[in-house]
């Protein structure tokens, strides 16, 4: 068994394609997030005073800055570098507490909601949503440049380039082998209807997750290098994007559950992958298959976004689709359940259930299909 | 050993590649000769269960091979007609590839290999890609492929296709020395890849099973038919558009013709002792290939 792995690992990485379109996506998206250093060390110290607690004098102050800074804006004055710095900390914090009120309003709303509604999913939806809101602890603040680039990371450039290596690196396993005739080898041998298959998935298996942690570094060195490690305690609250967020994390618990999301999803769009190179004869009709499976939500997701509204089915298909899981940002960036017997069950786990079960289901599928294979040409 | 195909029928359509064919073997070799679409290869995939039958059963030692799966398939060593190959394997490689799909552990799988290298004189290449492999190298290294797990069946499918006359004769032994205790299945179109060696000689035509006996049972199938004409080099068009004309031998100005034919084809004809050359001319008159000299 682990003789036949490391062939097929042998295979996987020889291939020259995958080197080149690596470097090629590598070399994409290091044109950016590359800083200049030393002003970024300036921002920082301009925020370093204000993390911690933030307690009353803090935000007392702030508002105090930033009303000056609106008065000023407002009659055309010039900001210096530091008075800019301060009016953009004094926003960031202010956009913060604003939201932090909001939050508390609404759950006061679903507490009320809550008494006056019987028992049923609507109920233990709002419970839980008002649970969730409750924890949330903005109380702190950390300046989270650093960690929100790695969160970004994973769902712009990412999840793209697990999903373009995956299909490139393991669109042809099986399809290849059809097509230059080894598979007469395989299917006449003793274990290359059953061990050798299991071997090929488990292989690119570990090809993924290669890639990925290929890419994590890279990002984390950029990151790391451009804005230090440090913010991690901060709220995912503090990141723009998750200003809404109804999750109770900090970026820390954040960016390690995006990551197992997110490597859980490629790894049941890897099997899926295996799955259609095995019923694929040519090598092309296996990578354009699988291209189409992970690339058509992501086209009809970019477009629709900037044509307007979605039709509701269309909107279910993109958000149980493999590329919104590989991108898991949306999972987390609203309120969003889904009625199991009367429980609401939260978009991530089901994300993570749909994938587990994509796994097993297709790897299942693709053992049997390769017992019951005959040569194709 | 024994294999027996049962009432095999293999269609692809509408089409008969293998029609309704039954056969039992024992160990020895065997020759499946027929023509280019005879159903050659067909016969040689269902027996490597690369594909199945449409219809009908093959067992070993009564029972069938499609039940029997994995433990079928690490009986068989199967040399298909055109071998895909990883260009960019070694050798050495390739074959320890192999080796882990036929379940070798990797001290079993270095001895054979080396052991085989031997044989099919490929030592010296063992570290070169076999995508450099001239056509005659890549059948080689395909003979050792499916020798590795010392196979009770071997099935080689036209395996003397794209061999020199030199790598032929070595190869005829090989197959022979190896022989004794395991069924062997070769199948050619080429007579001379078998007159020797077969313990039997199966005749396929149209995806039908014509005979299956002894080579020299089936030469007397055709005792006297096959006649020697000696006449004028003008004469030759003639005698082909009557007669299935095999060897043509010229001498100075006459020129002396092999003749299959029922009837004396000439009254100086004078009868000769068939050779499966003949029996194949005999049964396959079109696309008449009688291969190499023989030497
Ligand atoms: N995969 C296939 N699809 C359709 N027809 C096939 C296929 N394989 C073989 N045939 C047909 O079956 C017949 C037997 O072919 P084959 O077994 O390759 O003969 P041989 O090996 O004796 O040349 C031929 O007429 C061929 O065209
Ligand atoms: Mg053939």
């Amino acid at each position: 068994m682990l003789g036949l792995l490391k062939f097929e690992l042998y295979k996987i990485y020889k291939q020259k394609s995958i080197y080149i379109l690596f470097a090629l996506l590598i070399a994409i998206i290091s044109t950016g997030g590359w800083i200049d250093r030393s002003s970024e060390k300036v921002i920082y110290q301009g925020y370093q005073k204000w993390e911690g607690k933030l307690t009353a004098e803090k935000i007392n102050k702030l508002d105090r800055i930033r009303e000056d800074g609106n008065k000023k804006s407002d009659t055309g004055q010039e900001f210096t570098f530091k008075e800019h710095l301060l009016y953009s900390i004094s926003m960031v914090i202010f956009q913060q507490t604003n939201f932090t009120e909001e939050r508390n309003k609404e759950i006061t709303q679903l507490k009320e909601k809550i008494q006056q509604t019987p028992l049923s999913y609507k109920k233990r939806q709002d419970e839980l949503k008002k649970d969730m809101l409750s924890s949330i602890d903005t109380s702190d603040f950390y300046y989270p440049k650093g960690p929100a680039i790695m969160l970004d990371m994973i769902y712009t450039f990412g999840f793209v380039i697990t999903a373009f290596m995956t299909i490139i690196g393991i669109g042809p396993i099986f399809s290849k082998e059809y097509s230059s005739g080894m598979d007469q080898f395989l299917l006449s041998s003793k274990y290359g209807r059953s061990k050798a298959v299991t071997a090929k998935i488990l292989a690119s298996l570990l090809f993924i997750l290669s890639v990925i942690a290929m890419w994590s570094l890279y990002s984390v060195a950029r990151s790391a290098y451009s804005f230090g490690l440090h913010g991690w305690k901060s709220s995912i609250q503090s990141v723009i994007q998750f200003l809404e967020s109804p999750y109770p994390f900090s970026l820390s618990s954040a960016f390690t559950l995006m990551m197992m999301i997110h490597v859980i999803a490629a790894l049941a769009f890897g099997v899926l992958v295996v799955f259609i190179s095995a019923v694929s004869k040519k090598v092309i009709v296996s990578v354009l298959t699988s291209g189409v499976i992970f690339g058509l939500p992501l086209v009809l997701d970019t477009v629709l976004d900037y044509g307007g509204t979605k039709k509701v089915w269309v909107d279910r298909f993109i958000s149980f689709s493999i590329y919104q899981f590989m991108k898991v940002k949306e999972l987390f960036v609203g309120f969003r359940t889904y009625n199991f017997f009367g429980y609401p069950v939260l978009q991530p786990i089901l994300a993570v259930i749909l994938s587990f079960l994509t796994i097993i289901l297709f790897w299942f599928i693709t053992q049997w299909i390769m017992k019951k294979k005959q040569i194709t040409v | 050993m024994n294999l027996a195909i049962e009432h095999v029928t293999k269609k692809y359509g509408n089409h008969h590649a293998i029609d309704d064919i039954s056969c039992e073997f024992s160990n020895g070799v065997y020759g499946i000769l027929g023509a280019n679409g005879s159903g050659k290869t067909t016969l040689m995939r269902m027996l490597a269960t690369v594909t199945t039958p449409t219809a009908g059963i093959i067992r070993v030692n009564g029972k069938n091979i499609l039940s029997l799966g994995d433990d079928y398939r690490d009986m068989i060593g199967y040399l298909p007609q055109h071998i895909g190959l990883y260009k960019n394997f070694t050798a050495d490689k390739f074959l320890h590839y192999i080796a882990a799909l036929k379940g070798l552990s990797k001290k079993e799988a270095a001895l054979k290999i080396e052991e085989l290298l031997d044989l099919v004189n490929l030592m010296d290449v063992r570290k070169k890609k076999v995508g450099t492999f001239s056509g005659g190298m890549k059948q080689r290294i395909g003979i050792a492929q499916a020798l590795l797990n010392d196979p009770k069946i071997l099935i080689v499918d036209e395996p003397t296709a794209g061999l020199d006359p030199k790598e032929r004769i070595r190869f005829r032994n090989l197959l022979s020395s190896i022989s004794g205790e395991r069924i062997v299945l070769l199948s050619t179109h080429i007579v001379s890849d078998i007159e020797f060696i077969a313990k039997e000689v199966l005749i396929l035509k149209n995806g039908r099973l014509l005979h299956k006996r002894n080579p020299q049972e089936l030469l007397h199938e055709i005792a006297g038919k096959v006649w020697l004409v000696t006449t004028a080099e003008s004469e030759i068009p003639r005698y082909q558009d009557m007669f299935k004309v095999g060897n043509i031998v010229r001498s100075e100005s006459r020129v002396e013709l092999r003749i299959i034919s029922d009837d004396r084809p000439s009254l100086a004809a004078i009868l000769t002792t068939p050779n499966l050359e003949d029996l194949y001319l005999y049964f396959f008159e079109e696309d008449f290939d009688a291969g190499p000299v023989k030497v």
